[in-house]
């Protein structure tokens, strides 16, 4: 779950689109990424390469988060426009 | 599309558990969701003295001036009216907790309300009586999600097939199988839509709306809210006020800056404090989902926040649809019966899922495990129904004066559920239990509508009670046709019948 929390933030600060329109695919995103990463975590050969899959994304979702935000984004006053 | 043989396994292992581990919790949601869709007109039948007549919406503010009047010693702190086509409703919060109201139309005037049925089933739904029941709710929805997606993935070869194949005659595990697979392809778009917002109404409020609140919007609530088009009321300043808002001026007010809105509750906050404010809550019928929202400054009718279907932004269009489709509020009556009968038939779905994963590791119930699983199975299967069904002959047997009656007719609900959940602990046949409890529950419904017939007058008078007639009669049928087909000897083919034998591997996907 925090994985796919990240996943949904990461959108949310990262795709090129309107500010609501991400914060839409962000947040309801969360609950299918957290379905799509079970279902590769289940599919890894052994329990330390599902953890490795799942703190890899992790690390994805947040360092794409921090450029985002380093890149100005994500500021409450962004969300004034649609 | 055919899966390698080793992720084929992968995902049917995690259908399989994600499905058994959540299935008696998802039963009984499903369950109780094809009530849950009809609460408020459960609620308005439920009512013991409810007759029938039809009652034009009347005006709220003498039903306040009467609740602050009779309610003051209780210091409420919110009062609120509810609004459907049937019928009226209060809910007040103060000193004392919660209590609420019912509007009487012959005497018109609020009463404290007799029975909660349909809000109970309503709250049944995502399992709000149980402590913590939301969020075991919201977990149940998750393994579903897990469940049919897995599901999904391993039929792909031949989902078409599975769609048009039933075989009733077969041996326990092929028909169980079949009806799984037909039922759950059937279902498909109505059961990914209810996992999926499931979860986001159970868990999303406390599990990700925080993250994204201390992230995406630096910890800013007011901001993380007001995306979504709420508001904060304003909190109290503790200076007494003691002029009483009117309710329907402002209702008035409410109207001409909101041309079209169909106010569905209207609650006043912080009653006799300076910064009480007025929330309308309702519906512009020219838009799908219409969804508007108004804050109303209460001492001078000020404007404070408006929300509407027509200013909304992509977000809360986007939620507008989904919580509307979650909720039915579309299509009327038609959408709402074909949504029960979609719940009843997930049900149906959930129960033979656990049938398959009993006949097809444990036929003998050899391990303690699997015959604890399937005692629970037919506990909770046959045992909802029962519950439900006890539930509504208490609501209509029980005198109408009888003190703490919503009390009583939940302890009902919860005496008859655990003695059905015990009973299959006791008797050893599993068939015979779960079809006499079926039996019973289907001569219980059929009870509550002989009762409710015989003592309403005049008979079937309003749509409300000719529907819940109409729902009682169909459960009835659907549960004295399943409890005598259970109660009956088996008369299947034989398991190694030339009809069952190739196709009931090929369907089992081994």
């Amino acid at each position: 779950m925090p994985v796919a929390i990240a996943v949904g933030i990461a959108l949310t600060l990262a795709l090129p689109l309107s500010a609501n329109v991400r914060l839409t695919v962000g947040s309801y995103a969360v609950f299918p990424v957290w379905v799509t990463v079970a279902c590769f975590a289940f599919l890894a050969p052994n329990a330390r390469r599902a953890w490795l899959l799942l703190l890899t994304a992790l690390v994805l979702a947040a360092f794409t988060s921090l450029v985002a935000i380093a890149l100005g984004r994500g500021t409450p006053p962004t969300w004034s426009g649609r | 599309m055919k899966l390698q043989r080793r992720t084929f396994r992968v995902f049917w292992d995690v259908h399989a558990w994600a499905g058994v581990i959540s299935a008696l919790l998802l039963y009984l949601m499903f369950f109780a969701a094809a009530f849950a869709l009809f609460h408020p007109e459960l609620n308005d039948w439920a009512e013991p003295r409810s007759n029938a007549a039809a009652h034009e919406p009347p005006s709220l503010q003498p039903l306040l001036v009467q609740l602050v009047r009779e309610q003051r010693a209780r210091a409420p702190t919110h009062i609120g009216f509810w609004r459907h086509d049937s019928a009226l409703m209060a809910d007040l919060r103060g000193s004392e907790g919660e209590r609420q109201f019912r509007y009487a139309s012959d005497r018109k005037q609020l009463e404290p309300l007799r029975s909660n049925l349909g809000s109970f089933l309503y709250e049944l739904h995502y399992l709000g009586p149980i402590p913590y029941g939301i969020y075991l709710a919201g977990l149940a929805a998750m393994a579903m999600c897990l469940a049919l997606v897995t599901g999904v993935l391993i039929h792909l070869k031949d989902l078409v097939r599975q769609w048009f194949q039933f075989r009733p005659r077969c041996a326990t595990r092929t028909w169980a199988s079949d009806m799984h697979k037909l039922l759950g392809i059937f279902g498909l778009p109505f059961q990914l839509f209810y996992a999926w917002s499931g979860a986001v109404l159970c868990l999303a409020y406390v599990a990700v709306q925080p993250a994204f609140t201390a992230t995406v919007f630096r910890g800013d609530q007011t901001a993380a809210l007001a995306t979504r088009g709420y508001t904060e009321a304003p909190a109290p300043t503790g200076k007494h006020s003691s002029r009483l808002v009117d309710l329907d001026a402002l209702l008035v007010r409410a109207r001409a800056l909101l041309p079209g809105l169909e106010p569905e509750y209207v609650a006043l906050e912080n009653p006799f404090d300076e910064a009480s404010v007025v929330q309308i809550y309702g519906t512009q019928s020219q838009f799908t989902f219409g969804n508007a929202a108004l804050t109303l400054r209460a001492s001078d009718g000020q404007l404070l926040h408006a929300s509407s279907f027509a200013s909304a932004s992509a977000l809360q269009r986007f939620e507008a649809w989904f919580y509307g489709l979650h909720y039915a509020e579309f299509g009327g009556y038609g959408v709402k019966w074909v949504y029960a009968l979609l719940a009843l038939a997930t049900c149906a779905v959930i129960g033979t899922g656990n049938l398959v994963w009993l006949e097809r590791r444990d036929r003998a119930r050899a391990q303690l495990g699997n015959r604890v699983l399937s005692r629970l199975t037919v506990g909770v299967v046959s045992g909802v129904p029962l519950a439900v069904a006890t539930l509504f002959v208490a609501n209509r047997s029980l005198p109408a004066a009888l003190l703490n009656r919503t009390t009583v007719e939940q302890a009902v609900f919860w005496i008859a559920l655990a003695v059905a959940l015990l009973c299959p602990f006791l008797v050893r046949s599993d068939r015979r239990v779960a079809g006499r409890q079926l039996a019973l529950a289907g001569a219980l419904f059929a009870l509550a509508l002989f009762v409710d017939l015989l003592t309403r007058q005049p008979l079937l008078a309003d749509a409300v009670q000719r529907g819940v007639a109409s729902a009682l009669l169909l459960l009835a049928a659907l549960c004295l046709a399943a409890g005598i087909r259970l109660l009956r000897p088996s008369s299947r083919a034989a398991p190694r019948s030339p009809e069952c034998d190739a196709r009931t591997l090929a369907s089992a996907g081994e």
